[in-house]
């Protein structure tokens, strides 16, 4: 019988392959220069020369969009990243712990989530300096809190869990019962939420580029590509299409990915 | 002959899996008279559960009704249409479960929740149903029972809910209650009580129930008849004390030596060999055959049909068919 | 001669609970001066209501909470001591625990092997051959074939499953084992196969129980000797069928009144109300609340253990009045 969210699971990982082949053959190959200008060729519309277009200085769509790619991939890798491990760690150990410790950890990942994401990623763009690099650190700790609330209720719950106190009653160390008993359990909805917190980064950049604070002009990225375009949609519609559905197809590929990843992990199936 | 209130005959209820149909009831016939207390024992998975949904109108989806009847004080429960079968559930049929706190409302008064009940199937005004619903907290042994309407499922304790869950159960003065598992959750001291209401309401209101356990001990100290249910059949009927007196079934008999009596402190305790067939191989031979002490070769080929040991008890076995066999 | 094993004195556990004023500390004492002796192959029973304290008493035993004040001391073969305060990877070894519920005991995302191995791995036993032979052979003690191993603990039913933690106990060859409710899950007739496999094991091993659980039939077919215990303290203890054919203590005589049983028809003693709240616990004799002999007496002074008879004491002021 067919298996609902063994679909997810497939769509998902074909979302996301499709996208890392398009990352992986943009570093060797482009069809054209991404900053390459030919004003004569302005707004063309998708053809054989130029499948997504070109946009308000002729430059090939496509070609920025693959290019573009390797920004989302680099910012989505390296924000979860700094999320999914500082979080983890903050997080098992405030639950592991208990007591003040995680009275303490909990209180600033509340202070931390209480200020809007975008505002502090702004913040540390004003400290710091606008830059690529910056802005993904921002993101990476914006998601440190939520990430850390996953991993602090997981390890809370399995705690008390009979075979953690099994392997307390054996003389097992905290490394060996947090490493080998509990964390390999609370993974699961860490790897979801790394997944989709995934999604999440590439649309921030894109949200904070098409602001103007991400990725610095002329180098594309996805949202600021979007950002320029929606002057000219009326005359070039294809222009917002394409960024637009990469985003999408981001977004929903991470998505589906993560729901996939947590069903296939269950060894109840 | 005294009233039914509840017949089953032949009830099949069929459940569907990845891997295809299967039955988890078959054969499923009894009946129940007024003001009677029945027992459903079995251990887990023998569809004691499904049995009652069954009867509530409340199969979960996988699960359909395929054969059989269910007739409740002269109604045919399968004709009934689901808004029919929604206000019978109010009225004539009631149910309590083993937990109490998930079949409250957690955010709402257990007051509100018995009033909005009684204003429901009653249409009784507001300040009646008030004192309707102190009456009934009363009635089953809760005190201040005005103080009480107004505290939530959390502030009660296990027993307590369990009284509030019997309460709600009563409004209508159902003619039928099935209890599932109604005392499992609850410690020996306070499950003595809820069977002592039980009693009491069965005595006094003529309720019929229906109750479904799988402790032997305290459907012998509760019920007045017994169904063992084996593998989505019943394998046995009988009164109380026709089937802890003379069990006949091999299964029946290896639940009753398998209880760890002071008794028996000495000796090994009996246990059944094996484990229960799954549903999806329950063939066409006696269910119990791959189990069973006294197992012969027409066991495993053919099932059982039902044998009459007297009025009132019935066992499905062909040991019992030579009319042999007395001994325990 | 009984050789002590294990002994518990003036054992307390207490938990704080939130209190409505700002840095008041409150506490409920859920385990409240508790003395035991558990002698070496013993079966020793601890049964009473949920919240009594037997299973906090069993954790402490099994170094898995840290008691308030008191001390659990472990006499071992050749004369030495050892204080469970110190939680000693020795001690470890030698004291075991079987819990209540099969499917939350057994971590699901290990195989049978593994789970198994944990206890070998853990206190460094033997390589990989032997400790592989190890866990064959305790397999096919708890009855079943060495294939197993290689499954993981949601393939198995619930007998089978404590079946696995019982072996996963028996690992390190210890000399005691606390059993935490280890037949309540279970159907009846898989209930009498895990008594039964206990028992066996009790005598090829020379193992000491001590079984904690709430079923009174379960524990007098099973052990030796047995403590009551209400509101945390034991209120009666003695030799298993002393105590249960001659209780004296009200509370025990109702427990044992209201079990149900096949066969002989007795008087119900129905206790009313419920175990008092812990946070404002009743003066005088815990139990007076529920007794239906309670006196001034009983409202006011606490009652103590006092001896009954040999190997039977009780906590109750009237304990002896029925005995004259």
């Amino acid at each position: 019988m067919l298996n609902t969210k063994s679909i997810q699971l497939k769509i998902g990982a074909t979302f996301v392959s499709f996208l890392f082949l398009v990352m992986i053959i943009s570093l060797f190959y482009l069809p054209y220069e991404v900053n390459y200008m030919v004003v004569e060729d302005r707004f063309l519309p998708p053809s054989l020369e130029h499948p997504f277009g070109t946009d308000n200085f002729g430059r090939d769509i496509l070609s920025r969009i693959m290019q573009g790619s390797q920004t989302a991939f680099l910012v989505g890798f390296t924000a979860v990243s700094i999320g999914g491990i500082g979080g983890t760690i903050i997080g098992a150990i405030a639950g592991y712990v208990g007591g003040w410790i995680d009275e303490i950890f909990m209180r600033i990942m509340d202070a931390m989530m209480a200020f809007p994401g975008i505002l502090l990623a702004l913040m540390f763009i004003t400290v710091f300096g606008s830059s690529l690099t910056n802005t993904t650190i921002a993101l990476g700790i914006m998601s440190i809190p939520g990430f850390a609330r996953i991993a602090r209720s997981g390890f809370i719950q399995y705690k008390q869990f009979d075979f953690v106190k099994a392997a307390n009653g054996m003389g097992a160390s905290h490394v060996s019962i947090i490493f080998t008993h509990i964390l390999p359990n609370v993974l699961s909805p860490i790897i979801v939420a790394a997944s989709m917190s995934f999604a999440g980064a590439v649309l921030a950049e894109a949200g904070l580029s098409y602001l103007g604070l991400g990725v610095q002009p002329p180098d594309p990225s996805w949202g600021r590509m979007l950002n320029e375009a929606q002057s000219y949609i009326t005359k070039a519609p294809w222009y917002t299409l394409a960024p637009g559905i990469f985003i999408t197809i981001t977004v929903l590929g991470f998505n589906l990915l993560g729901d996939g990843i947590r069903e296939l992990r269950d060894p109840r199936k | 002959m005294s009233e039914s209130v509840l017949n089953v005959n032949n009830l099949e209820v069929n459940i569907k899996s990845s891997k295809g149909t299967f039955p988890v009831l078959e054969n499923i016939s009894f009946n129940i008279n007024k003001g009677e207390i029945v027992g459903l024992v079995g251990e887990s998975g023998c569809g004691k559960s499904m049995t009652s949904l069954a009867i509530m109108g409340l199969l979960p989806n996988q699960a359909k009704w395929t054969k059989g009847e269910i007739t409740l004080s002269s109604k045919q429960l399968q004709s009934l249409s689901p808004e029919e079968m929604r206000k019978l559930r109010g009225n004539q049929l009631a149910m309590i479960f083993q937990d109490p706190m998930t079949s409250l409302n957690p955010v709402l008064t257990i007051g509100y929740q018995l009033i909005e009940s009684i204003k429901l199937h009653l249409q009784y005004p507001k300040a009646k149903a008030k004192t309707y619903a102190i009456d009934l907290l009363t009635k089953v042994g809760l005190s201040r029972a005005d103080k009480l309407i107004y505290q939530y499922p959390h502030e009660l304790s296990g027993g307590m809910r369990q009284r509030v869950m019997i309460a709600m159960a009563l409004v209508c003065n159902p003619t039928l209650l099935i209890a599932d598992e109604p005392t499992t959750a609850l410690d020996v001291t306070i499950q003595a009580q809820i069977i002592d209401l039980l009693k009491e309401l069965n005595k006094k209101e003529g309720t019929s129930i229906l109750f479904i356990s799988h402790d032997l001990g305290l459907v012998h100290d509760l019920c007045d008849k017994v169904f063992v249910m084996y593998a989505g059949e019943i394998v046995e009927q009988a009164t109380v004390q026709e089937l802890f007196d003379n069990p006949q079934h091999p299964y029946t008999k290896g639940l009753i030596q398998s209880l760890p009596l002071p008794e028996k402190k000495k000796e090994r305790l009996y246990s059944i060999p094996g484990t229960v067939p799954g549903i999806h191989d329950r063939g066409q031979n006696c269910r119990f055959s791959s189990r069973c002490p006294h197992v012969t070769e027409h066991c495993t080929t053919h099932h059982p049909s039902q044998i009459q040991i007297s009025k009132t008890h019935v066992v499905h076995c062909f040991l019992s068919e030579k009319g042999g066999t007395t001994s325990g | 001669m009984a050789e002590p094993l294990i002994e518990i004195s003036n054992l307390k556990k207490d938990y704080p609970i939130p209190s409505k004023k700002l840095m008041e500390k409150k506490w409920i004492h859920a385990v409240d001066d508790i003395n035991l002796i558990v002698n070496r192959g013993e079966s020793v029973g601890i049964v009473g209501e949920s919240g009594c304290g037997k299973s906090t008493t069993g954790q402490m035993i099994a170094g898995l909470l840290s008691p308030t004040s008191g001390s659990i001391q472990y006499h071992d073969k050749n004369g030495s001591t050892m204080n469970v305060m110190n939680k000693t990877k020795q001690y470890h070894r030698n004291v075991q625990m079987i819990f209540q519920d099969p499917y939350a005991s057994l971590n699901p995302r290990h195989r049978i092997s593994k789970i198994l191995e944990e206890p070998l791995r853990i206190h460094k036993i033997g390589n990989k051959s032997n400790r592989k032979k190890k866990i064959e052979d305790i397999l096919q003690l708890v009855g079943f074939t060495p294939d197993i191993a290689n499954r993981f603990p949601h393939e198995l039913s619930g007998g089978q499953r404590q079946r696995i933690g019982i072996a996963r106990a028996l690992m390190l060859n210890p000399t005691l084992v606390i059993a935490d409710e280890p037949v309540s899950a279970l159907d009846v007739s898989v209930q009498s196969q895990i008594l039964n496999l206990m028992k066996d094991l009790q005598q090829s091993f020379d193992l000491t129980y001590i079984f904690i659980s709430h079923d009174l039939h379960v524990v007098h077919y099973f052990c030796d000797k047995v403590a009551v215990m209400y509101f945390g303290k034991i209120v009666e203890m003695g030799n298993v069928d002393e105590l249960f054919y001659h209780p004296t203590h009200p509370y025990t005589k109702a427990l044992l009144s209201v079990i149900p049983t096949i066969g002989k028809q007795k008087e119900r003693i129905i206790l009313q109300g419920e175990v008092p709240n812990p946070e404002s616990p009743p003066t005088g004799c815990t139990f007076h609340t529920r007794c239906p002999l309670a006196t001034d007496l009983c409202r006011t002074a606490q009652p103590t253990l006092q001896t009954i008879r040999e190997n039977h004491v009780s906590a109750c002021h009237f304990a002896m009045k029925g005995e004259e």
